[in-house]
């Protein structure tokens, strides 16, 4: 991902940093939760109107880290510090009061009430006797202001609901800019943003490091770090493994501080032997786009990327190719069979298989065991006259944890306490025990680690070698373009166009995807 | 098995604390209500779990326990009519005239008959004077015209202890003969015309009707009585059942298709089904009352009867065994897991109360026993005797070391109660039987070996709970169940169908509601339709959640909810049995208890949830 767009220079130009001023720093700050050390004395230093990305594998201790400067948690020993003062964090309060505001992953918006009244949520400007009426032409005057500093020309008034992530993600840092923080750390910001909403976010962000506000930016998209990042610490194991200037930010390096070896980087087979077309698409028409009709096929071995931006129709493609959202008119070929699925079951009998995109709660029973999960969509085949084949159940569950090296203590290990690489492999062992002709995966690296990518990465080549047909969604441009013998790219419901391996693979490969994922071309 | 041991625990507790508390509690007649109540709630609470797995809820359980417990009576409901009636077609005051609907075959002239159902003078017997074509005369005139009511032979008795000799054949209304038979009834005729009570012929010997009840004075004779049921028991029970089924598929469907809430859904099935038995039995109390005999041993039946030492011996001995083995087990399985003390606590307990029902057991086996006395020169002197004791010797000495002599020997009366002797002062003694008597004593001669029964419900429970327990653990469709209640969504992608096993959790609730019902009015006999089952969803819920099935969905074992529906038993038991517990803040007790009872089980999660995410850490960061 060398060849990302860097506008970082161009972004802090003319704001040189005065790297004695330390707005905030974190001294040798530990934190233990049972029987595990999640953070290690980790020092951390953030300079006024700075972007430092904050970057580690899953379980580095990022969010913890965070938790403990937003006040949510607090740190077992070690120092803060606030305009080089000590201070005491000992809730949400205190960290706003010492102006520190965290924007969640998942944002804390109650999305029935309207953006002002979130704003001001527990602030709200009082009017009437002894105060006891909210006065809405204040809050609704003042929002508008913050609104316009993030650059969001819409109405107050509106319900959140309302809004797209993207927008709801800027009524969040209005918000946080409500309450004068002056450090913003934002958790994995643009993980549900399209790619214009992430511009949009990016161009905000950098206002706000001109007008003197410190972001601390956690991501694992390390082309967002390369493009946004004045500085960049790397946390491994719950210690600090690293800091980055601004010239040595290379993907390389950071991810040689995360992963603390270097990972080879996988070659790919660049001649997959494709067999038979297995899945054919013929004016196909999903409920969530009546109006386009969608053509496309993938071959067995084929390894085909959905490319697009958020909202493009991808997962809903996907859903309606597993029956979940079932077509509404048009033909569809599953090997042989004329198929249109009317509901999951018919889909995986014809041999589909789908890794749904939100793995908690589509994908995995997340408070059952993985030897439960692994066999789930398996039981009826194996079942012998509705009764459990407990045998076959535990050989499928001891069978896959080995194939695919799913860290875990045992089959009987419950799934919510595996990290979340683990159970995506949980989530792949229970379709693989089904010997899928076609795996469809929805964005099936979302918030896996480094290692564990690679390792999916591995498996995904290794199915295709052997005749599976995979159609996968992703929104990482690095992955669509390493793992696609073909990319189809969707715009707005309809296939915008198809870009071979040739193209992915050349220079131009990223561009003329952004240009059909954006309408640009095609 | 972990997932039980806190409510088995909590059970232990109450149990032992209410045994220590209340003499009562431990009483056979106790035990096998205690064991038969257990059993009932038991059943419809393993259908309510199964709804909870789903993550739903099933409010109307304790309606259709009323549908069900007002309905099979109402469905068995039983009609007598008069053998040989005939419809009147008109009554003519002036000329004494009875016209009928069908010639007047089986009368004959100098019969007595008896008005039924008429606006003429019911009340009172009429002689049949003459016959003709299409009706009779009688004598006297009747007081008033009519054009309605049925008139019927009343058949002269002779009555012989408490048989009745029959002197004329019943017929029955289509004038074919007709054989009264055991547990039809007879309504006995006064000779002032009124129609007194009516008795159940107990054995029927050519014209001798042997009854139930004595005949009265003034007899003038008898209606025979044909016994009309409504429908037979298998219709009967076909329709109830069927009717829960059908309860439960309309919920399933509403909740499962129309996405409909299952609260919601269910209270409504609440109002309704107790608004609709309200209305079709008008509110009326429907009984069994004695009829149906052989159904009603479906609940109240005893299936094994064995003397009460034994059951407690056999009992007692399981647990200390059991609990030893449990221990040992526990000792090994330690692991670093948990605590010593929380490990062993349960097996320990349970040999405690292994040793203590055998020490009890032993305790109780009968010998013959003597019982000192304290006498008193004036004064008489109570003595408590063992349980079960029917006969006893009082007996007297003069002086120490002398020949103890007979006073007295007597029956006494057995009582479920305390059994007390009242015995004489030794002055009164001395004037019955002149002695220098010092001493008293009291040997127990015969005493009645206390039994205690299997109830049969127990049984229907046990085998409820092993299919239930095999369908949740060991069929596909129980894993359907338990991965859909733990997250729908995941299910359905799985491909699981999962609006079928909603669809199937509440008709598996509905249908052991149905059963549930009908054990329950087979054993209490009646039914109220405003307040048969009110509360018993909340009781099954209760046990449901005490057992370790969560509202969210996707947990829960049936011994544990079998558990959980025996310990509100014993606690409802507790506070009717210990004296200074009032009874009207049961509800209060229960709900505490239920309280306890979840915190503490939601506490142990917690550490258990923390212990594992310890050990996996710890496994991670090595």
């Amino acid at each position: 991902m060398s060849d990302a767009p860097t506008d970082r220079g161009a972004a802090s130009a003319g704001n040189r940093i005065d790297t004695e001023d330390r707005l905030l720093e974190v001294r040798a700050v530990s934190k233990r939760f049972p029987g595990v050390l999640a953070l290690d004395r980790v020092d951390l230093v953030l300079h006024p109107g700075e972007v430092l990305a904050v970057i580690g594998e899953n379980g580095a201790g990022k969010s913890t880290l965070m938790k403990i400067l937003a006040g949510v948690q607090p740190a077992d020993t070690g120092e803060l510090l606030v305009d080089s003062q000590p201070v005491q964090i000992d809730g949400v309060e205190e960290a706003l009061a010492a102006g520190i505001a965290l924007i969640h992953q998942e944002l804390n918006l109650a999305d029935n009430l309207d953006i002002a009244a979130n704003i001001f949520l527990g602030r709200e400007p009082r009017r009437g006797p002894a105060g006891v009426l909210i006065d809405h032409a204040r809050t609704h005057g003042q929002s508008r202001r913050f609104l316009d500093m993030v650059g969001l020309a819409i109405d107050p008034a509106t319900i959140v609901s309302e809004l797209t992530i993207g927008r709801q993600q800027m009524v969040e840092i209005a918000k946080a800019l409500s309450v004068d923080a002056r450090v913003l750390i934002m958790d994995e910001p643009t993980s549900s943003l399209s790619q214009s909403e992430a511009e949009s976010l990016f161009e905000v962000i950098g206002q706000l490091r001109d007008a003197g506000k410190s972001i601390v930016y956690i991501t694992h998209r390390l082309s967002e770090v390369i493009r946004l990042a004045d500085r960049v610490t790397v946390l491994r194991d719950g210690a600090n493994a690293g800091e980055l200037d601004r010239q040595e930010i290379t993907h390389d390096a950071m991810v040689q501080l995360m992963v603390g070896r270097d990972i080879e980087q996988l070659q790919r087979d660049a001649d997959r032997q494709l067999g038979e077309v297995v899945l054919e698409a013929s004016g196909l028409r999903s409920p969530a786009f009546p109006d386009h009709r969608l053509d496309f096929s993938v071959r067995a071995g084929e390894i085909v990327g959905l490319a697009g931006l958020v909202g493009a129709g991808r997962t809903e493609l996907l859903q309606t190719l597993f029956g979940i959202t079932p077509a509404l008119d048009g033909q569809l070929k599953i090997g042989e069979i004329p198929l249109l699925p009317q509901d999951p079951r018919q889909a995986i009998r014809a041999g589909l298989a789908l890794v749904p995109e939100d793995r908690k709660q589509q994908g995995l029973v997340i408070e059952m065991t993985v030897r439960e999960n692994m066999s789930l969509p398996s039981l009826k085949r194996d079942a012998r006259s509705g009764f459990l084949n407990r045998g076959r159940e535990k050989e499928i569950g001891d069978r896959m944890i080995e194939r695919l090296r799913v860290k875990t203590p045992g089959p009987e290990q419950v799934v919510r306490y595996l990290s979340g690489g683990n159970q995506q492999k949980v989530v792949l062992g229970k379709w693989l025990a089904m010997e899928p002709r076609v795996l469809l995966m929805d964005e099936p690296t979302r918030g896996i680690d480094v290692g564990a990518k690679q390792e999916i990465y591995a498996l995904m080549d290794e199915l295709a070698a052997r005749g599976v047909a995979i159609l996968f969604v992703s929104s990482e441009m690095e992955e669509v373009l390493r793992m696609s013998d073909r990319a189809v790219v969707m715009h707005e419901g309809r296939i915008a166009g198809e870009l071979d391996r040739e193209v992915l693979a050349g220079g131009e490969g990223e561009e003329a995807v952004m240009q059909l994922a954006t309408g640009a071309a095609g | 098995m972990k997932q039980v041991v806190g409510i088995f625990s909590l059970l232990l507790f109450v149990f032992v604390a209410t045994a220590l508390m209340s003499d009562a509690f431990l009483k056979p007649f106790n035990l096998e209500n205690l064991m038969k109540r257990t059993a009932l709630f038991g059943i419809i609470s393993i259908g309510v779990a199964f709804v909870i797995i789903t993550g739903g809820i099933d409010l109307s359980v304790g309606s259709i326990i009323c549908l069900v417990g007002c309905g099979l009576p109402f469905l068995l409901q039983v009609e007598y009519v008069a053998l040989g009636e005939v419809s009147i077609s008109s009554v003519t005051a002036s000329t004494g005239r009875i016209e009928l609907a069908r010639p007047p075959d089986g009368f004959s002239p100098g019969d007595r008959v008896r008005l039924i159902g008429s606006s003429a003078d019911n009340d009172r017997l009429y002689r049949v004077s003459g016959i003709g074509s299409t009706g009779i005369n009688v004598e006297p005139r009747p007081g008033s015209d009519a054009t309605d009511g049925r008139l019927a032979v009343v058949h002269p008795v002779k009555v012989d202890g408490t048989a009745l000799v029959v002197s004329k054949s019943f017929t029955d209304r289509d004038g074919v003969g007709h054989r009264l038979a055991p547990r039809d009834r007879v309504a006995f005729v006064l000779e002032d015309g009124r129609e007194g009570a009516t008795a159940r012929i107990v054995s029927v010997d050519g014209d001798r009707l042997a009854l139930s009840e004595a005949a009265p004075e003034q007899l003038a004779g008898v209606l025979g009585l044909d016994r009309r049921p409504w429908t037979s028991v298998p219709v009967a029970l076909a329709i109830v059942l069927g009717a829960s089924l059908a309860i439960g598929l309309f919920h399933g469907l509403l909740i499962a298709r129309l996405k409909l809430q299952p609260f919601v859904v269910t209270l409504c099935g609440l109002l309704l089904y107790r608004g609709i038995t309200r209305g079709f039995t008008q509110d009326q109390t429907q009984g069994l009352i004695d009829e149906y005999p052989n159904l009603k041993l479906i609940a109240t039946a005893e299936l094994v009867r064995i003397p009460l030492v034994w059951g407690l011996l056999v009992a007692g001995g399981v647990l200390l065994v059991g609990g030893s083995v449990w221990a040992w087990l526990s000792r090994r399985r330690l692991d670093g897991e948990g605590t010593l003390l929380g490990a062993m606590a349960v097996p320990v307990s349970t040999v405690l109360l292994g040793l203590s029902l055998l020490v009890w057991g032993l305790g109780a086996i009968p010998s013959q026993e003597t019982i000192a006395i304290e006498a008193d020169r004036q004064q008489s002197v109570r003595v408590d005797l063992p349980e079960g004791t029917s006969r006893v010797r009082v007996e007297a000495v003069a002086g120490e070391g002398g020949k103890w002599e007979t006073i007295d020997e007597t029956d006494v009366a057995v009582s479920e109660a305390r059994q007390e002797l009242t015995v004489p002062s030794l002055e009164t003694i001395i004037e019955a039987r002149p002695g220098e008597w010092t001493e008293l004593r009291v040997v127990v001669l015969e005493r009645a070996e206390p039994e205690i029964g299997l109830p049969a419900p127990l049984v229907i429970l046990l085998v409820v709970g092993v299919l239930a327990s095999v369908f949740l653990n060991h069929t596909i469709y129980g894993r359907y169940l338990l991965a859909m209640g733990n997250n729908e969504e995941a299910a359905l992608y799985s491909g699981i169908h999962t609006g079928r096993m909603i669809v199937l959790a509440y008709v598996i609730c509905a249908g052991l509601a149905g059963l549930g019902g009908v054990l329950f009015v087979l054993d209490i006999n009646s039914a109220q339709p405003v307040d048969f089952g009110n509360f018993y969803e909340l009781y099954a819920i209760a046990a449901a959640v005490l057992g370790g099935c969560s509202l969210r969905g996707g947990e829960g074992t049936i011994l544990g909810v079998v558990i959980g529906a025996a310990l509100m038993r014993v606690l409802k038991n507790m506070i009717t049995l210990v004296d200074w517990m009032p009874t009207y803040i049961e509800y209060a007790i229960i709900g505490a208890v239920i309280l306890a009872g979840v915190i503490v089980d939601e506490l142990v999660k917690r550490a258990a949830a923390r212990r594992r995410l310890q050990r996996i850490r710890g496994g991670d960061a090595q």
